[in-house]
């Protein structure tokens, strides 16, 4: 039975679940008075009576909109709202029906909308760029937490990247302590320490350029966090066998006035770690590749060239270092810096040697051991004055470098066993200076080198070798080398900028003077009298050489597709060698023009093309110059008494590349080809002892090389692996001339390197790459000889848990008939709370202590066997002070 | 989005070190190029973001600012410091005011985000326009305005002030409740988040791993206009560039070293091993963008 208000319970019940099913479809277009249609109109939809929003609609470009709504009630309240427009009303129907707003313009203030004042001012406070944010648990120095913050990057060799391209200055506070060595400051400093990090991007260190050239180069300063800083790492690492030992020890204090760091390094482990002060910046390669300033190294000892994998594999050292650094601000413009290093290494080599010579009418075959001990010694010191400001620049450098390096070394063949003696010291003071100053309107750049070298070197060979010249076939007691070389250059140079629409143009005129001599003797010692040797056994040697130049840099830049760069120097050489004993000379007055072109042009997103075309003339080395002979090792005596070798070389060269990211593909292909004209030749006379007589001759020859590559890499999604693969090919076609015969001597070189990166769970990962190389070289047209080589490399990465990790890494070498393999293990451990790392490294385990490689030239095939470290097994923590 | 970025950035740079080489290309690559405005500011509003990097670590949560810029027809939002470090750079080449922007960057005005992404809304008409970065690439697709699908809800609350109403969504895989102010006649919000008949006052996701709160609403200072800047953008669909940004998470050290090498350059690490633990474990950590997947 139903009660009566059970009934009409019932019938509302019934009636409600119709009416919700019921949709309602609000069609309509919003207007304005002039009946234009208006777009973004807010079309709310309540109840009637409510404040209850329901549905609502917004209203499109052409001032359509359409709502659907289910709801009871009888009738609906339709608002129009908007910013621009007077809110309007619509009670209706609750019904499918169309609808039209016709709104009047009415502009709402929008500030009442406003909660608070603008503080972009204050934004950057809400930023935090505190290092503290950025350290992780495990991070130690302040580099470690470089590599944590975006857009900045620190390479293995502690370079710093920001946004990929290398900063230009490392400041603490403010002031550059380190100039290009701060490797030693950021890999040693605890991050605890530091305050903040400041990326000083675009910023122009010199003041005086501020308003005036812009510069795209980044700086870093970091601020500290207390008025005076002391701190540092160390590391302390041993193992076997032998014993050995790694330690390195920086301590560090930093204030705003004055700075210090200073570090000692020892260790016999094969670490290198004279690297560290290697100078980090672009700017200092540069200045070095200017000015020559290269140790001369006429005298040798057959050393072994060092293997082409990692250094700890072979280098057998004992290492010491230490430097020091430190910087006073003297007032707020001027600062002086000083840097100081000694080094101390003996190193030990030890190999065999064959090398298989094709002479026109015979293979001579030599099979030598080397054995060398070399002692490096080492004392470097830099100091800077810089003045910085507004009016102008003032920066001058004082270096000097004092080395007293003795190489020794027993070499025996199949033919003769003999021991080296070099002594190679080497005294250099240079002073640099650079200025900038105001002239009229604009700012000329004064640029001052001058440096001095000497280095007296002497070789001594005993018994003596080349029998045959010195004492008439019969073998003598000891052959000795001595040259004095005393080198002068200076480089003096003004230069300035302007901007011609989208031409920027850099005229720089310079004068560079340089000035060498070159003395030396030959003695020999025979049945204990010493005699030296006179006329063509002695040079008096003296060689000037002034170069004036202009050169002008023309730069192009359209939107950022094309670019177009020419530099245009011409200069003037006049070159004058002369030795006063032997009463020859020879002068050269040249003027030359030194185009290089370059184009840039990208197309697309995906497409990069590069053109560059260069000319060199370039006026011999006059270090090789000398017109009576010198021993420069024990099996070869030079002379180089012919004109000075002037060359002339074209460089052709052609990049395109694809770059398409979204499908992972990315393939370039390159394409350089070299001509090279010179007006001499070497002939080579090689005994039938291996030893060579070398003399240039006034013959003009041109050499060609191509030399094309080629590279492509994808990423396969579904195997979670990267493949790549590059090839390259270069063939070298040079005039030889051998025991008086003279041929074409041609050599190719055919790489083909296939990768894969491959990511097999996510604690468990590894790497493959194999590379393949042939090499071969013919005389005329008949092969002499050709190498293979296989190179295949492997690692796997394990991840146990995320302070820890264990690797091995595999190596295998095979040269025709030898077959090398090595297997590292390494294991790490990580005491986060204490920032202590532990790292355990087999290194060798197979304990496989030799290794050969090829070396092919023209005429001649070398192999070397290298004896390497032994299996060691070291154990290494590292912690702050 | 972030774990890509993140990597990729960190990628971009070690990639950079080829591009040295060609250093015209380099030092053009960001900082000229050509803008198109699309509209003028007239009203600013900054969201401020809490989010969780890192699904599995509630600890992980950090903050960033976020604009909205809106004009008469379109609307525009990205990171503030996404934002104010293009700016600056690009501001900085055009002027030459080294001065003005070393002040700034003295200030501690130093712009980091871990979101690059930059978004139009009713750009093209009824459409979002997106540009966002993968490593060093700009990469930019369309979506459809009315893609979000808003629900109603009766529930009413009051957030600074305004009397917001409920409305929920799903979006990139995750489930969304805004709250939005009918008093405010504005169709807009942080992110890609728009379409609800009132301002979006408060925008978070149900498990809490992203939310924006509206901070403050100005009229337009410094900012005056919407610009869009398309030189050496790529253009791509959606599911194109989420499968982009995706390809990392499988391999992320594999992909970083593809990019360095496809440009010429070779690259080791010094100690490898950590290397590729590090880019990795970052990989790992950075697990949960926004938006979970294109839809």
């Amino acid at each position: 039975m139903f009660t009566k208000g059970g009934v009409s319970f019932l019938i509302f019940f019934l009636l409600f679940q119709c009416t919700l099913q019921s949709q309602t479809v609000l069609k309509g277009k919003v207007l304005d008075d002039n009946q234009n249609t208006l777009s973004h109109i807010n079309i709310l939809v309540y109840p009637h009576g409510q404040k209850k929003l329901i549905a609502f609609g917004i209203s499109r470009a052409d001032g359509s909109f359409e709502i659907n709504l289910r709801s009871s009630a009888d009738s609906l309240r339709l608002e129009a709202s908007s910013v621009h427009y007077r809110n309007d009303s619509l009670f209706i129907v609750n019904v499918s029906q169309e609808v039209l707003f016709n709104l009047v313009p009415e502009t709402k203030n929008l500030s009442e909308f406003v909660v608070r004042a603008s503080p972009i001012e204050q934004r950057g406070d809400t930023i935090s760029y505190l290092v503290s944010t950025f350290a992780r648990e495990q991070d130690r120095s302040i580099a470690d937490v470089l590599k944590q913050m975006p857009g900045i990057e620190v390479e293995p060799s502690g370079r710093i990247l920001y946004q990929g391209e290398p900063i230009q200055h490392f400041y603490v506070e403010g002031l550059d302590l380190m100039g290009g060595r701060y490797g030693l400051v950021s890999n040693n400093m605890p991050h605890r320490s530091v305050a903040t990090v400041q990326i000083l991007e675009n910023h122009q260190p010199i003041k005086i350029l501020e308003d005036r050239l812009p510069s795209h180069r980044t700086s870093l300063n970091i601020t500290l966090k207390r008025e005076v800083t002391t701190t540092g790492t160390a590391q302390l690492g041993s193992g076997l066998t032998p014993l050995l030992w790694d330690a390195n020890v920086t301590p560090m204090m930093f204030t705003r006035k004055f700075q210090l760091a200073g570090s000692y390094q020892a260790n016999n482990t094969g670490n290198n770690a004279a690297k560290q002060l290697d100078m980090l910046t672009i700017e200092n390669l540069r200045d070095r590749m200017e000015n020559n300033l290269t140790r001369p190294s006429l005298l040798g000892i057959p050393l072994l060239s060092p293997p082409g994998f990692r250094e700890n594999r072979y280098l057998d050292n004992n290492l010491h270092l230490a430097n020091t650094n430190a910087l006073i601000r003297l007032d707020n413009n001027l600062q002086m810096r000083s840097n100081l290093h000694f080094i101390y290494d003996f190193q030990k080599q030890q190999g065999n040697t064959r090398r298989i010579i094709y002479t026109p009418v015979d293979t001579l075959r030599f099979d030598e051991q080397i054995n060398n001990d070399l002692r490096i010694n080492a004392l470097r010191g830099e100091f800077t004055l810089t003045r910085n400001t507004q009016g102008n620049y003032l920066n001058n450098k004082l270096e000097f470098q004092s080395h007293w390096d003795r190489r020794s070394g027993d070499f025996s063949s199949n033919t003769s066993a003999l021991s080296q003696e070099l002594c190679n010291p080497f005294q250099t003071i240079s002073n640099r200076l650079n200025m900038i100053k105001p002239v009229g309107e604009r700012l000329v750049q004064f640029n001052s080198f001058i440096s001095y070298d000497y280095s007296p070197h002497s070789l001594s060979v005993s018994p003596g070798s080349f029998e045959e010249i010195f004492n008439q076939g019969d073998s003598f007691d000891q052959l000795t080398q001595n040259i004095d070389l005393q080198r002068l250059n200076t480089n003096h140079s003004a230069g300035f900028s302007f901007g011609l629409g989208n031409w920027s143009v850099s005229p720089k005129i310079g004068i560079q003077y340089q000035q060498q001599n070159l003395n030396s003797n030959i003695k020999t010692d025979i049945n204990n009298t010493t005699e030296e040797l006179t006329g063509f056994f002695q040079n008096n040697f003296e060689s000037r050489y002034t170069h004036t130049y202009l050169q002008t840099e023309w730069n192009y830049r359209k939107s950022n597709r094309f670019t177009f760069t020419a530099n245009i120097p011409v200069s003037n050489n006049y070159i004058i060698l002369q030795d006063q004993e032997i009463a020859r000379s020879q002068k050269i007055n040249r003027i030359v023009f030194d185009p290089r072109l370059n184009i840039d042009y990208r197309i697309g997103n995906f497409w990069r093309t590069r053109f560059s075309y260069g000319l060199r003339n370039h006026f011999g080395e006059m270090d090789g110059m000398h017109y009576a002979w010198i021993l420069t090792n024990h099996r070869s005596l030079l002379i180089n008494d012919a004109p000075l070798q002037e060359t002339r070389s074209h460089s052709f060269s052609a990049f395109l590349s694809n770059r398409n990211p979204i499908k992972s593909f990315f393939s370039s292909l390159s394409y350089v080809f070299f001509v090279r004209n010179s007006n001499l030749l070497f002939s080579n006379i090689i005994n039938n002892d291996g030893s060579t007589l070398r003399e240039a001759i006034e013959q003009p020859n041109t050499s060609y090389t191509h030399n094309v590559s080629a590279q492509t890499s994808k990423y396969l999604r579904s195997f979670k692996s990267t493949l790549a693969l590059q090839g390259s090919y270069m063939r070298t076609t040079q005039e030889q001339w051998v025991n008086n015969e003279t041929f074409d001597g041609i050599n190719n070189v055919l790489t083909l390197s296939p990768k894969a990166n491959i990511r097999f769970t996510q604690w468990l990962s590894g790497e493959a790459r194999t590379e393949w190389l042939h090499y071969n070289t013919y005389r005329k047209s008949s092969k002499l000889d050709d190498v293979n080589v296989l190179k295949y490399f492997g690692n796997l990465l394990i991840f146990p848990a995320r302070n820890q990790h264990f690797a091995i890494n595999t190596e295998f070498y095979k040269h025709d008939k030898h077959n090398n393999s090595f297997v590292d293990l390494e294991y790490r451990y990580k005491i986060t709370a204490r920032r202590i790392d532990i790292d355990v490294r087999w290194i060798n385990i197979f304990n496989h202590v030799t290794y050969h490689d090829y070396q092919l030239s023209p005429y001649s095939l070398m192999e070397n066997q290298y004896t390497l470290r032994s299996t060691q097994l070291v154990v290494l923590v590292r912690f702050s002070l | 989005m972030k774990l890509i970025r993140t990597i990729l950035k960190d990628l971009a740079f070690l990639f950079f070190v080829l591009l040295t080489s060609m250093p015209v290309y380099s030092n053009a690559q960001n900082h000229r190029g050509t803008k198109k405005t699309l509209d003028s500011v007239k009203l600013m509003c900054f969201y401020d973001l809490l989010f969780q990097p890192d699904s599995t670590d509630a600890n992980s949560k950090i903050t960033e600012e976020f604009l909205l810029l809106i004009g008469n027809n379109t609307a525009y939002s990205e990171s503030t410091n996404s934002y104010l470090s293009r700016q600056s750079i690009s501001e900085t080449v055009a002027s030459g005011n080294i001065e003005g922007f070393l002040s700034d960057l003295a200030l501690g005005r130093i712009p980091r985000t871990r979101f690059n992404t930059q978004i139009y809304i009713n750009y093209p008409i009824e459409k979002i326009t997106v540009i966002d970065r993968i490593g060093m690439d700009l990469y930019s697709y369309t979506q459809n305005q009315n893609e979000l699908n808003w629900i109603i809800h009766p529930e009413k609350r009051e957030i600074k002030g305004y009397t917001v109403q409920k409305a929920t969504t799903t979006y990139g895989g995750r489930n969304w409740t805004a709250w939005f102010a009918p008093e405010i006649p504005l169709n807009f919000g942080p992110h890609v988040f728009q379409g609800l008949p009132g301002l979006i006052i408060k925008v978070l996701d149900t498990k809490n791993h992203y939310e924006f709160s509206l901070r403050m609403i100005t009229n337009p200072e410094i900012i005056e206009s919407i610009d869009i800047n398309t030189q050496n953008v790529i253009s791509i669909c959606k599911s194109g560039f989420f499968e982009l940004r995706d390809r990392l998470k499988d391999n992320p050290h594999g992909v970083l070293m593809q990019s360095i090498q496809s440009s010429g350059g070779s690259f080791q690490f010094d100690d490898e091993t950590s290397a590729q633990q590090t880019i990795n474990e970052n990989a790992r950590r950075r697990n949960n963008p926004l938006e979970l997947r294109a839809d």
